[in-house]
């Protein structure tokens, strides 16, 4: 139990049944993200390192997306956790 | 836990927007104890733009401009605390005062061990023309604004939009 | 690294974290609560609360780290609001046909309800030992407790769990 001690039996049981597991569902089922955007991201790239008004614009777009992608989420976490907890009591 | 409900109408359902609307969100003293702090301020035109750079061939994009078309507005501020108890009642009541009649009609308060949940629609000429949801937790308070035409069954439905999971379904 | 590109970075860093950490963050909240969906919910939880700190995490081993802490607190809080506790007695725990000491499938299910039974403190603390390896140290500063506290979980749990096994007949081999 004290750090480099060799551990007994039941530790080494315990190691084996406390073993990490997946979740059921993979939290990070990939997206699919077409080839195209890669494109647009590095040309717009190009245009901010060349200080262009275009790049910045895209860079402010992408962040307005953010934003909007978190708050939802958050709405929906709040909604859904609404819908269960109404689900729960009227069973 | 004990669980009080009073469901004044269904959670689902459209609500037509006819402006937007505006109430104090922000609690000084929470938001300086807060341990993390998430605020979103997105008005119309603010929305308008990040529409732009949604991708209609990725299907989370293309569901999130279906739900925020008839949108005017939406508003997010979430403050999570290290420890319980830092909001009080009377924080919940300053942003109650700004959400009662004529204008809001709560339609669902769900209050139990592990605080409060409240859902809020705004009538303007006698129609709906926005939601606010209140979700008070032991260590976290979450005030949201949406101005505007939503869909709540939808909304519910986006969880797990940008890799965040859904909360799952318990199962029976 | 231009400002687009950081906005692409961060997502890519995001998932990348979720898929590299999702077992142990899922694992501390499954073993502790005994609860698969409310484990589920428990590690989204995490996973939005690093997708909201983000900009404060400096490298994956500091992630790791957060994660894990994280994980701890909120496993920890649900098990305090839920209802019921899964209070599995051991009389629940299936009893093995015969005992094989080479072999004895039931062991480790045994052993996870003997743990998840645990008073709250013992519990999370044999977790992060055996699951997640850490030295006591560690886990004192983890769990903001003193290190003769975290021994003294940690003998108890063990002393617990010995006795437990033995009054079953799956005693030390």
């Amino acid at each position: 139990m004290d750090g480099p001690e060799e551990m007994d039996w039941l530790e080494e049981e315990l190691k084996r049944a406390l073993a990490r597991e997946m979740p059921p569902r993979d939290f990070a089922a990939p997206r699919r993200r077409p080839a195209w955007r890669a494109w647009v991201a590095a040309a717009a790239c190009l245009a901010a390192s060349a200080g262009t008004a275009i790049g910045y614009r895209q860079y402010q777009g992408r962040e307005a997306r953010r934003e909007l992608k978190l708050a939802l989420d958050i709405a929906a976490a709040k909604t859904s956790r609404i819908q269960t907890q109404l689900r729960e009591f009227s069973r | 836990m004990k669980t009080k409900l009073l469901l004044a109408a269904a959670l689902a359902g459209c609500l037509s927007g006819l402006g937007a609307q505006q109430f104090p969100m922000q609690i000084d003293r929470l938001a300086a104890q807060a341990s993390d702090k998430i605020d979103v301020s997105l008005s119309g035109s603010l929305l308008q733009f990040a529409a732009k750079f949604l991708d209609d061939n990725d299907p989370d994009d293309a569901k999130v401009r279906k739900l925020i078309a008839g949108l005017e507005g939406i508003y997010v501020k979430s403050y999570s605390f290290k420890n319980a108890n830092v909001w009080t009642q009377a924080d919940l009541e300053t942003i109650r005062r700004s959400l009662r009649a004529p204008e809001w009609s709560r339609i669902v308060n769900v209050t139990g061990d592990d605080g409060t949940s409240e859902i809020y629609v705004r009538m303007v000429e006698k129609k709906p023309a926005g939601v606010a949801i209140l979700a008070a937790e032991p260590k976290e308070l979450t005030i949201v604004n949406i101005a505007g035409s939503i869909d709540l069954a939808s909304l519910s439905e986006m969880g797990g939009h940008f890799n965040i999971p859904k909360i799952p379904e318990k199962k029976e | 690294m231009t400002a687009i590109e950081a906005v692409e970075a961060t997502a890519i860093d995001f998932n990348g974290l979720v898929r590299e950490h999702q077992a142990m963050v899922y694992s501390v909240a499954w073993h502790f609560l005994r609860d698969r969906p409310l484990a589920e919910e428990v590690a989204q939880d995490v996973f939005l609360s690093l997708h909201r700190n983000l900009g404060g995490i400096e490298s994956s081993r500091h992630a790791a780290a957060w994660l894990r802490k994280v994980a701890v607190q909120r496993a920890i809080d649900a098990g305090r609001r839920r209802k019921r506790l899964p209070r599995l007695g051991l009389e629940e725990a299936p009893e093995p046909a015969s005992f094989d000491p080479r072999y004895d499938p039931w062991l480790g299910e045994s052993l996870r309800r003997m743990v998840a039974s645990l008073p709250e403190a013992q519990r999370m603390a044999v977790i992060l030992r055996y699951q997640e390896e850490l030295e006591p140290a560690e886990i004192a500063g983890l769990l903001e407790m003193p290190l003769a506290t975290v021994k003294s979980h940690l003998h108890r749990a063990l002393a617990l769990l010995r006795e437990k096994l033995e009054r079953r007949g799956m005693g030390e081999r």
